[in-house]
C-alpha cells in the first residue's frame, strides 16, 4: 500500500509504501502480503487452506465474525468507502476492545487529514491516506484536540477519571 | 450555572483554531466543498438561501446575562442585528460570511459558548426544559445530566459520523416540557422508592417525513449507567442504521424496522459488554457537576406579595400579561417569567440585539443574571421576586416584549421557512402572522392554552406533528399550500396529529384554523383543553367544521 502514516511507540512517520497488497479475491500470483477481504479469508480458513495473517473489512462486514480466529491476524485493514460513513470507527473499537486485537490496524480508502485524530482515538495505528493527498500534510491531522472528555480506545479513562477537575 | 474550567476552555479554544485552519484551507481550495461540508456542519455552519447561517448551542437552554450580551454583540457585528431562537435551544444567525466564522467562534469561546455539533450526523445539543432547577414539580435538576451527556458526546471520536443526526432530551418533572417523546433518545429521570435516581430510556423518536414517538427501551436504569447505555444505543445505531437513504437513516427507522423488542435485545447485548467499565459515572463526578447548578441564594419570603397583588388589581394590562407569563417557582415569593418572542410585535423566535441586551440587563437587575431559552422559542427569566414583577413588565413593555400571549394562539412555534431556508417548500413567518392576526386577544384568551406549530417543509423543524394544530407548508404548482393536522400533543401523553383533509391556500388558512378553534369552543366541556376535547369527540367534528365558511 502507498501513502502511509504509521504510528510507532507514539511517533508518527510517513512511509511512502509498504508490502501489504489489498486484494479483491484469491489470484494466480499469491504473495505473503496479500490482504484478502474478510469473507474470502474466512472461507479459506474454514477449508483449512493456508492464509496470510491479513484481512480487510468492508463497510458491510461484521468484525465480530473474526472472534474465533483473531489470533491468526497481525494486519487488519478497515475500508472507508466514504469518509462520511462512520462504521469504521465502531469496527476499530470492536476489534481493539471486544476482540482485544493487538496487531496493525489500518484505515484505508477515503482517509483524510481532518479525521485522523478521531481514527487514532478509536484504535487505528496506521493510515493509508487517500490517493492524491499529501501524507505529510495529513500528518498534521493526527494531533487533534488536547482535551477529550469521553472514554476512547486510546484513552480509556474519561477526563474526570484522569484529572482532578 | 455551569462555568467552564480550564479543560472546557482549552477544548473550545483549540476547536476554534482547528476550524480557523479548515476555513483557510477551504478558501484556498485545499479542501473541497464535499470534504469541508461535515466539518462546517459540526461547527454549526449551514449554507442557506441567501448566506451562511451559524447555529450556536445554548446547552440545556441556560444563558448568563454576559452570554446574552455576547450574542447581541455577534448579532450586531456579524449579522443584521438580530438572531433566531430555535425549538432546540439554539440560536441561529442568518447573514454570516464564511471568512468571519472563526472569529465568531472565538468570540463565543470567550463567553464560554460554542457551536460544536449543532449540526451534522452526530449527537446534537442536549436539551431540557426552560424551568429546570426552579419548577415546583421537578424531581432532580435535568441540566446536571444534560451537561454530563453533553461532555460525553462532545467530539466523542466514535460517534461523529453516524447515519444521521441524533438528538437527546432529558426531563425530570411531573410535566414533560422538553418534548422528550420526539427525540432519538428521550430520558425521564426519576427517583425510585429508595430515592435513588433512575432513568427511563426511550428510543426512536423523530418527526420529519415519517413521524414517530420514541418507545420505552430501558426502565430502572441506575443513573451511573446512563452513559454506557447511551453508548450501547449509539454503537448499535452506528453499525446498523441505514446509510443508503437519508430519509430512512434516523434511528427511528432502525427501531421500527427491527421492532422495539429486537432493538432492545441488540442494545442490551452491547450494553452488557460495556457496563461497569470506563463509562460508569462516579458519585464524585455527579456531585462535581451538580455543584455547578446550585440554586442562587433566595430570600425567605411569604408566598404572597402585597405590591404584586396591588398591581394586579389596579392595572389590567399588567394583570393580563401576568396571567400568561408568570409561572410558578419552587421558592416562596419568587416566580419565573416567560417572555414571548411572538406576534404581533415580533417574528417567532427572533430577537433584536437591543432586545437581547435589555433582557440581559433585566436578568442582572432582578434575576441573578440568568436567562433560559424555552423549547417554544420564548425566553424565560427563571428567578424573579414577585415584588419585582411589575418593574420587569414595565421594562419589557419598552422593547415590545411584554406580549400577553404565552401559550395562546399567536404564541406559535414557527421555523424560518422560505424566508431563509433552502429546503423550504413554503413560507412560514408571513402566513403565521396572518393566522395570528385573525384573532383578537379576547378571542385568544377564550381559546386558552393551545399549541400551533407551523413548519415550512416536511422536515418538521417546528414540530407540526405534535402541535394541537399542526400546519405544514407545501408547494402545489408553484403556490404555497398548507396541510393541517390536529390532535397532536407533546409532553408525557404525546401524540402525533392526524391530517384533516386537503391542503389549503394561504388566503383561506387563517379562516380554517379559526373554524377549528371555533369547533373546539362549541364542543368543549368546562375547563377542557383543546386536546382533551379532541380526545373525547375525535377528528370528525373538527374536519366538518374546518372547511365550512370561513369564520363561521
Ligand atoms: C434554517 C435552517 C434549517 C435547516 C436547513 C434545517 C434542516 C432540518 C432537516 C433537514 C431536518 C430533518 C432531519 C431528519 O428528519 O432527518 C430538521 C429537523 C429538525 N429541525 Fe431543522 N433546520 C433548520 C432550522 C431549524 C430551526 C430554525 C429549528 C427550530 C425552530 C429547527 C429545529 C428542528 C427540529 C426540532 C428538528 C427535528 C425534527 C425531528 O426530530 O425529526 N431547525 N431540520
Ligand atoms: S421545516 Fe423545512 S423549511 Fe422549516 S427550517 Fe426546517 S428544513 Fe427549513
Amino acid at each position: 500500500m502507498k501513502n502511509i502514516i504509521r504510528i510507532h511507540s507514539g511517533d508518527a512517520a510517513v512511509i511512502k509504501s509498504d508490502d501489504w497488497v489489498i486484494a479483491e479475491d484469491v489470484h494466480d500470483t499469491p504473495d505473503p502480503h496479500d490482504v484478502f477481504p474478510m469473507a474470502v479469508w474466512l472461507a479459506r480458513v474454514e477449508q483449512g487452506e493456508e492464509v496470510t495473517p491479513a484481512v480487510w473489512i468492508g463497510v458491510n462486514d461484521d468484525p465480530m465474525e473474526l472472534q474465533s480466529v483473531i489470533d491468526k491476524l497481525s494486519f487488519i485493514g478497515v475500508f472507508f468507502e466514504d469518509f462520511k460513513d462512520g462504521r469504521g470507527y465502531s469496527t476499530a473499537y470492536l476489534l481493539r476492545k471486544r476482540l482485544n486485537y493487538q496487531g496493525d490496524l489500518r484505515a484505508f480508502g477515503d482517509v483524510l487529514r481532518d479525521q485522523l485524530s478521531l481514527m487514532r482515538q478509536c484504535g487505528f495505528d496506521s493510515f493509508a491516506i487517500k490517493e492524491g493527498k499529501d501524507p505529510y500534510d495529513a500528518m498534521k491531522g493526527l494531533k487533534g484536540l488536547s482535551v477529550t472528555y469521553s472514554s476512547s480506545v486510546s484513552q480509556p479513562n474519561p477526563l474526570y477519571k484522569r484529572v482532578r477537575r | 450555572m455551569y462555568r467552564y474550567d480550564e479543560y472546557d476552555r482549552t477544548l473550545v479554544n483549540e476547536r476554534v483554531e482547528e476550524f480557523r485552519d479548515q476555513v483557510a484551507r477551504r478558501i484556498s481550495g485545499e479542501l473541497t466543498e464535499e470534504e469541508f461540508l461535515p466539518l462546517r456542519l459540526q461547527n454549526g455552519l449551514y449554507l442557506q438561501k441567501h448566506a451562511y447561517m451559524m447555529r450556536v448551542a445554548i446547552p440545556y437552554g441556560a444563558l448568563s446575562s454576559d452570554q446574552m450580551r455576547g450574542l447581541a454583540a455577534i448579532a450586531n457585528k456579524f449579522d443584521r442585528g438580530y438572531g433566531h431562537f430555535t425549538t432546540r435551544q439554539n440560536i441561529q444567525f442568518n447573514w454570516i460570511e464564511l471568512a468571519d466564522t472563526p472569529n465568531i467562534l472565538a468570540h463565543l469561546a470567550s463567553i464560554d459558548m460554542h457551536a460544536i455539533q449543532t449540526s451534522g450526523n452526530c449527537v446534537r445539543n442536549v436539551t431540557t426544559e426552560a424551568y429546570a432547577g426552579v419548577a415546583p414539580d421537578e424531581e432532580y435538576d435535568p441540566r446536571i445530566f444534560a451537561e454530563i451527556i453533553r461532555q460525553w458526546a462532545t467530539v466523542n471520536p466514535e460517534f461523529l459520523f453516524l447515519p444521521r443526526k441524533f438528538k437527546i432530551a432529558v426531563s425530570s418533572s411531573q410535566e414533560d416540557r422538553a418534548a422528550v417523546r420526539m427525540h432519538d433518545i428521550g430520558l425521564y429521570l426519576y427517583r425510585d422508592e429508595e430515592e435513588t435516581l433512575r432513568f427511563q430510556v426511550m428510543v426512536g423518536g423523530g418527526l420529519g417525513r415519517t413521524p414517530f414517538l420514541n418507545q420505552l427501551v430501558k426502565d430502572n436504569l441506575h443513573w451511573s449507567e446512563v452513559l454506557s447505555y447511551i453508548e450501547a444505543v449509539l454503537r448499535v445505531f452506528n453499525r446498523y442504521g441505514r446509510r443508503d437513504n437519508k430519509y430512512k437513516a434516523r434511528i427511528k427507522i432502525l427501531v421500527n424496522s427491527l421492532g422495539i423488542s429486537a432493538f432492545r435485545e441488540e442494545a442490551e447485548a452491547e450494553w452488557q459488554q460495556i457496563r461497569g467499565s470506563f463509562s460508569t459515572l462516579t458519585e464524585d463526578e455527579l456531585s462535581r457537576v451538580a455543584s455547578q447548578f446550585l440554586s442562587p441564594l433566595y430570600k425567605a419570603l411569604d408566598d404572597t406579595d402585597l405590591q404584586y397583588g396591588h398591581h394586579l388589581t389596579s392595572n389590567s394590562e399588567f394583570a393580563s400579561w401576568a396571567s400568561r407569563s408568570v409561572k410558578p417557582h419552587k421558592v416562596k415569593g419568587y416566580a419565573s417569567v416567560a417572555i414571548s418572542t411572538k406576534f404581533p410585535t415580533n417574528t417567532p423566535g427572533d430577537l433584536t440585539a437591543e432586545q437581547m441586551q435589555r433582557i440581559a440587563d433585566l436578568a442582572d437587575l432582578y434575576g441573578f443574571g440568568v436567562i433560559r431559552v424555552a423549547h417554544e422559542q420564548n425566553l424565560v427569566l427563571p428567578d424573579i421576586l414577585k415584588q419585582d414583577l411589575f418593574s420587569v413588565w414595565t421594562s419589557l413593555c419598552e422593547v415590545g416584549l411584554a406580549l400577553p400571549n404565552v401559550g395562546l394562539v399567536s404564541d406559535m412555534i414557527v421555523c424560518p421557512g422560505a424566508s431563509y431556508c433552502n429546503l423550504a417548500t413554503a413560507h412560514s413567518f408571513p402566513v403565521a402572522r396572518k393566522v395570528a392576526e385573525a384573532y383578537s386577544l379576547e378571542e385568544q384568551l377564550d381559546v386558552g392554552d393551545i399549541s400551533i406549530n407551523l413548519s415550512g417543509c416536511i422536515n418538521a423543524c417546528a414540530h407540526h406533528h405534535i402541535g394541537n394544530i399542526g400546519i405544514l407548508g407545501l408547494n402545489k404548482s408553484g403556490k404555497d399550500y398548507y396541510q393541517i393536522t390536529i390532535g397532536g400533543a407533546q409532553g408525557k401523553d404525546s401524540q402525533i396529529g392526524k391530517v384533516i383533509g386537503p391542503a389549503v391556500s394561504e388566503e383561506v388558512l387563517p379562516g380554517v384554523v379559526k373554524n377549528i378553534t371555533n369547533a373546539y369552543l362549541a364542543n368543549r366541556n368546562d375547563h377542557e383543553t383543546f386536546h382533551e376535547t379532541f380526545l373525547r369527540i375525535g377528528l370528525e367534528p373538527f374536519k366538518l367544521a374546518a372547511y365550512g365558511p370561513a369564520g363561521a
